[in-house]
């Protein structure tokens, strides 16, 4: 197993490296100069000049490259354009409340995903199956933005149970949780009715049922357990849309976490910034799939031969 | 006996109409934290580096400065005490206020303002400051609580100037000691003292006990929260997570005011919002066919239905808050036959085609001027892009027409000189008129009032001749707050000065 971490973690160092190089050369690309969006729309040519030289925008690319990585793989992410901040504890300051979200999400989504997903797959063309094919078709297709609006107009202004916005403890996590998990839910849901769909046209799963095995550990532990190694696909491959809709949810509630830093930082051209947070996302996203591929092992033996 | 009674019943209501009068309703109670819904972050707190108009709210509220504006826009001194303007305006001596601190204790006085000065002067620092104070050629200190500015030539708007960022004395221990991180410690002089900023969360700042005026600040703590999103920030003043709201969008101005328990308070704003047409660049180098534009686009039907009613329409770069306004000019309403007549003057009968570069917030309005230029034939392509990229063709004179708005300046100087004068720093349509440099140049160097507004007049007129700029719409300046909420004073340049307000719970 270790050894399996160990060969997996050496296979990311290129992918990161090219990753770097990708997140470095789009933003030079980028139309906008940060020093106009810092120092505002009547800045002078020369105090333009001046502040590209202080942060050494006047180089060559490639020596701000080689400057950057050098100081990134030593865990220096260099500083905020705007505040000083080094961009590492913007990071870890910003990175409990995404990864609470992000947890939260996961957890509401599996909450309704697994139960449903079992039972439309166990009475097929049921009303619960129809119900659920519904559910997975509307949270698939709703946009993020407009699933938020419509949960803060019902739950925070009309029924007052839950903020509106700001981050203050699992509670006001709530809402953005389920903004962020439903198309997961979703998804997961008619993964987790296929795989279940498959299995029980299995062999062993009528060689059980025959046994006169319960219909609870027949659909438990024989179905369930090969059914998941899909849904456990489809939540490594999500990992990475989830990240990516934190932006949406974070700014929507305005929750202080890492995908409103991103996007902040984007709008203000603040490059150290948008650097060390993509790269920061990419290690996040590498370590996760490496997570699923550990559990695949414990799901499936026969991949822990190989 | 029925008069009697009467008489009893009047009797009772007037002394109850007495106790309402005299009734302590309006003093203020101390204590509390006011919340406020910001509709963006701060970017940082060094005034003499800051560019985001959103960074002055805290700033105002933690700064001295030395002048402030009041609510007829009226110059008042605040870390200066009196001033003089001598040698026909070429030399101002600020006479300081005595006793005041800095919230880590320094002193404030002649020695730090000059040190102020040569901060925001000093090239290494890139101050947009910078230029905002370049009329100054010299600070001198005369004594501990004495100032000399001297100018390079007269300069009317100075003291306006002073009440912004350019005014806001800083510490210098302060920047000493943390030096680039000063962007996230700041010192000042003001009623209240930084506590703390989680990016994207919340900045709070307390009261300062050793401020200056007595008995000022009420309440013991501000938080500013940024909200992004309009609609939840307005959701978030309803069911009561804030106090106090910055930034309503004008869809829920009416809602606001339905709701009970909520205040609303609408006042012209400093603000322009309009189209720049570039006039080095086809077809906008011809006068006629800028002209066209400017008669056929229907500014009262933008202000009803992009702006709901709120905000004015705009004819000049002065809104109705500013002295400098011409109300008597009139020809900006739509005449299509005008239009259509300046066209056929400018070779183009047959219309033309043109690219509008703009926010998708804008889309809405430009979408309704699309319509309106259509009616005379011409065809306006709108190009919606991001905020960064649209700045950046702007600065680069990279449009043909482009969208965008100025948040204004309490002198009328800083709303025109910029744009309109050849040599002008936003200047970006490369627009130049000898005339118009001419009566810039003189509004700029007069101290009378009055005189100055008949040069403004003429500003005016000579740019709705020219247009090189479609001014469309003066913003209302909308602010929202419970009931609870006593003693804000609301002014055009939309600050939120909490100095002097206070929470009637506790």
């Amino acid at each position: 197993m270790l050894q399996l971490i160990g060969r997996r973690l050496l296979a990311t160092l290129p992918l990161l490296l090219a990753v770097s190089v990708v997140v470095f050369s789009f933003i030079h690309m980028l139309p906008g100069d940060p020093a106009v969006l810092f120092l505002g729309e009547e800045a002078t040519p020369d105090n333009l000049a001046r502040f590209r030289a202080k942060l050494g925008f006047d180089r060559p690319l490639v020596v701000q490259y080689g400057d950057w990585l050098g100081h990134a793989v030593r865990g220096d992410l260099g500083r905020s354009i705007r505040t000083n901040q080094p961009v590492t504890q913007a990071i870890v300051e910003r990175l409990p409340v995404t990864l609470r979200l992000i947890g939260m999400a996961m957890l509401i989504s599996l909450c309704i995903a697994l139960p449903l997903g079992i039972i439309s797959a166990v009475k097929r063309n049921s009303g619960v199956d129809l119900a659920s094919t519904f559910f997975a078709l509307f949270g698939f297709s709703t946009p993020n933005f407009w699933l938020g609006l419509i949960l803060i107009y019902v739950f925070a202004l009309v029924l007052r149970w839950l903020p509106p916005s700001g981050f203050d403890g699992t509670r006001s996590l709530i809402l953005p949780a389920i903004t962020l998990g439903t198309a997961l839910a979703a998804l997961v849901t008619r993964q987790l009715r296929s795989g279940m769909l498959e299995v029980l046209r299995q062999d062993y799963v009528r060689t059980a049922q025959a046994k006169g095995l319960a219909d609870r550990l027949v659909i438990g532990k024989h179905a369930l357990k090969n059914a998941l190694i899909s849904v456990v696909t489809v939540i490594g491959l999500q990992i990475g849309a989830l990240l990516g809709n934190t932006i949406i949810t974070e700014s929507l509630f305005a929750l202080p976490g890492v995908g409103r830093l991103m996007i902040d930082s984007v709008f203000s051209r603040d490059f150290f910034v948008v650097q060390g947070v993509i790269l920061f996302l990419a290690v996040g996203y590498v370590v996760a799939n490496l997570v699923v591929d550990i559990l695949y092992s414990y799901l499936d033996p026969r991949i822990r031969v190989h | 006996m029925a008069g009697w009674r009467r008489m009893v019943l009047l009797g009772v209501l007037a002394s109850v109409g007495f106790w309402l009068a005299t009734a302590p309703a309006d003093a203020q109670v101390r204590g509390g934290t006011l919340r406020i819904g910001m509709d963006a972050d701060n970017t940082t707190m060094d005034p003499h580096l800051s560019t985001a108009a959103v960074d002055r709210q805290v700033y105002n509220n933690v700064y001295g400065k030395l002048f402030d504006i009041d609510a007829k826009f009226g110059i008042v001194p605040q870390l200066v005490q009196s001033w003089e303007v001598k040698s026909g305006g070429l030399l101002y001596v600020f006479k300081l206020r005595r006793g005041v601190k800095f919230h880590d204790g320094t002193d404030f006085n002649a020695d730090i303002v000059k040190w102020n000065f040569d901060r925001m002067r000093d090239p290494a620092l890139a101050s947009p400051r910078r230029s905002e104070i370049a009329p100054v050629k010299d600070v001198k200190v005369v004594d501990p609580y004495t100032v000399e500015l001297a100018l390079a030539a007269p300069y009317a708007p100075l003291l306006s100037v002073l009440t912004d960022r350019a005014g806001m004395m800083v510490s210098k221990a302060a920047v000493e000691k943390y030096k680039d991180d000063y962007a996230r410690n700041p010192v000042g002089t003001g009623p209240f003292r930084f506590v703390e900023w989680v990016k994207d969360d919340h900045l709070t700042i307390k009261r300062f006990d050793g401020y200056w005026e007595k008995g000022l600040p009420y309440l013991d703590e501000v938080i500013y929260r940024p909200i992004p999103d309009q609609s939840v920030r307005f959701t978030a003043m309803r069911t009561g997570q804030i106090d106090f709201m910055h930034q309503i969008a004008p869809k829920d101005v009416a809602a606001a005011k339905a709701e009970k328990g909520l205040k609303v308070s609408e006042i012209p704003s400093l603000w322009w919002q309009g189209i720049h047409l570039n006039n080095q660049v086809a077809p906008f180098t011809s006068k006629p066919i800028r002209q066209a534009i400017w008669y056929a686009v229907d500014r009262t039907v933008i202000q009803r239905v992009a702006y709901q009613g709120l905000g004015t329409p705009a004819w000049s770069p002065f809104p109705s808050s500013m002295w400098a306004q011409d109300t008597d000019f009139s020809d900006w309403r739509r005449d299509p036959a005008k239009a259509k007549a300046k066209l056929a003057e400018g070779g183009m009968a047959n219309g033309f085609s043109f690219t509008v570069k703009g926010l998708p917030a804008q889309v809405q309005e430009l979408q309704i001027i699309q319509a309106q230029l259509k009616d005379v034939g011409m065809d306006m392509k709108i190009e919606q892009l991001e905020f960064g990229k649209l700045l950046a063709d702007l600065n680069s004179h990279n449009f043909v027409a482009l969208r965008i708005g100025w948040s204004g300046r309490p002198d009328p100087d800083g709303n025109a000189h910029a744009f309109l004068h050849s040599k002008g720093g936003l200047n970006r349509v490369r627009y130049s008129n000898p005339k118009m440099d001419e009566l810039l140049d003189a509004a700029r160097s007069e101290g009378d009032q009055a005189k100055r507004k008949a040069l403004y007049a003429q500003v005016t007129r000579i740019a709705a001749e020219d247009a090189p700029y479609i001014w469309i719409h003066h913003d209302a300046e909308v602010k929202v707050w419970g009931e609870h909420v006593k003693g804000f004073e609301h002014i055009s340049d939309g600050m939120i000065r909490v100095k002097g307000v206070s929470l009637d719970k506790k």
